[in-house]
């Protein structure tokens, strides 16, 4: 590609004497630490994870009204007064009347007793919109916690009912 | 001896060592002496702020080729426009241009700048085909094919001539 001569005129080269004292006399650089882009792009990371995790534990909320009375999703107790808990066809059944609504196709299942819906008596359903159920458990002196699962795509709630011993009512707490 | 006296002399060995052979490429690439200075200059310069550590001699004289090269296809690709190598500009521009220097770059602009580099360092440096890949971190085979490139270019260039 080149012959002897032309890689001589190359290897003749040199550095002008100028470029010694340009590199000498001249001073490493500092590396710069650029603290908006920096800290811009730490802020968009948080804003993201933030999100993210928002997203991610999004509790799943049902609208849930027990008894007559709406069950909010935080921590509500709601106490049922026996008497009116009695429905007039048993004596011996605890029955609930319960309203749900619901955003998707949810399941529902029940820990003790079963749920009454349209005449149809299961321990486990799929519902979706709105829904009104009766929840029957059987009433024994040794009352068990009752527990109600609503479980869909977006997650699970529970509703727990114990009896308190002391006045003989009951508590209803969703979680 | 304090610290910058010592970084000093170290910095004057190292320039005699490789800053003849680093403005040779960076001229080749550039075909502008002033440009090949800022060059080499700038490769210096990086070479003090970040003190790399080097295995053996081969290690740095591969990091000052691979940093220079680098460096002059960033100027390339910054340069608006780009200069064409003519003896009474800027190869010398104090003095002129040795003989046989004119006609070496010429033939050199003729290559693309892609295929240059590895015709510089393999044919003019005087580096073995594997050294010139490791150079520009490519695989030897890249390296054969851009000199085989090149060399079918030059010779295109000859027929037509």
């Amino acid at each position: 590609m080149f012959n002897k001569s032309q890689v001589e005129v190359y290897q003749n080269i040199k550095a002008p004497e100028e470029l010694f004292d340009k590199v000498v006399s001249s001073k490493p650089k500092k590396t710069k630490i650029y603290l908006i882009p920096l800290v811009s792009s730490l802020a968009a990371c948080l804003v993201l994870i933030f999100g993210v995790a928002t997203f991610l534990s999004k509790d799943f909320t049902v609208d849930v009204t027990f008894n007559g009375q709406s069950l909010t999703d935080s921590v509500v107790f709601y106490d049922i007064s026996p008497a009116k808990a009695f429905d007039m066809r048993s004596s011996s059944e605890l029955c609930l009347p319960i309203e749900l609504k619901l955003d998707g196709k949810t399941e529902i299942s029940v820990s003790e007793g079963a749920v009454v819906i349209d005449s149809q008596r299961k321990t486990s359903a799929t519902l979706e919109g709105e829904v009104s159920l009766i929840w029957e458990i059987q009433r024994t002196s040794d009352f068990p916690q009752c527990v109600m699962t609503l479980e869909s795509s977006e997650g699970k709630a529970e509703i727990t009912l114990t009896q308190n011993e002391a006045d003989g009512s009951f508590t209803a707490k969703i979680n | 001896m304090d610290n910058s006296a010592g970084s000093k002399l170290n910095i004057e060995a190292v320039y005699k060592l490789y800053a003849d052979m680093l403005y040779r490429v960076a001229l080749s690439e550039l075909q502008s002496d002033m440009d090949a200075q800022d060059a080499v200059q700038d490769v210096f310069i990086k070479y003090m702020s970040t003190t790399p550590g080097f295995k053996d001699s081969e290690h740095e004289k591969a990091w000052f080729l691979r940093v220079t090269v680098n460096r002059c296809h960033d100027i390339l690709r910054h340069r608006k426009v780009r200069l064409k190598f003519h003896a009474d500009s800027e190869i010398a521009p104090d003095t002129p241009a040795p003989k046989g220097q004119v006609e070496l770059f010429e033939t050199l602009s003729a290559i693309p700048e892609k295929y240059k580099s590895v015709v510089v360092l393999h044919c003019l440096e005087g580096l073995s085909l594997q050294q010139t890949a490791d150079v520009l971190k490519i695989s030897l085979s890249a390296a054969k094919m851009r000199l085989k490139r090149a060399r079918d270019i030059l010779r295109e260039e000859e027929k037509d001539v």
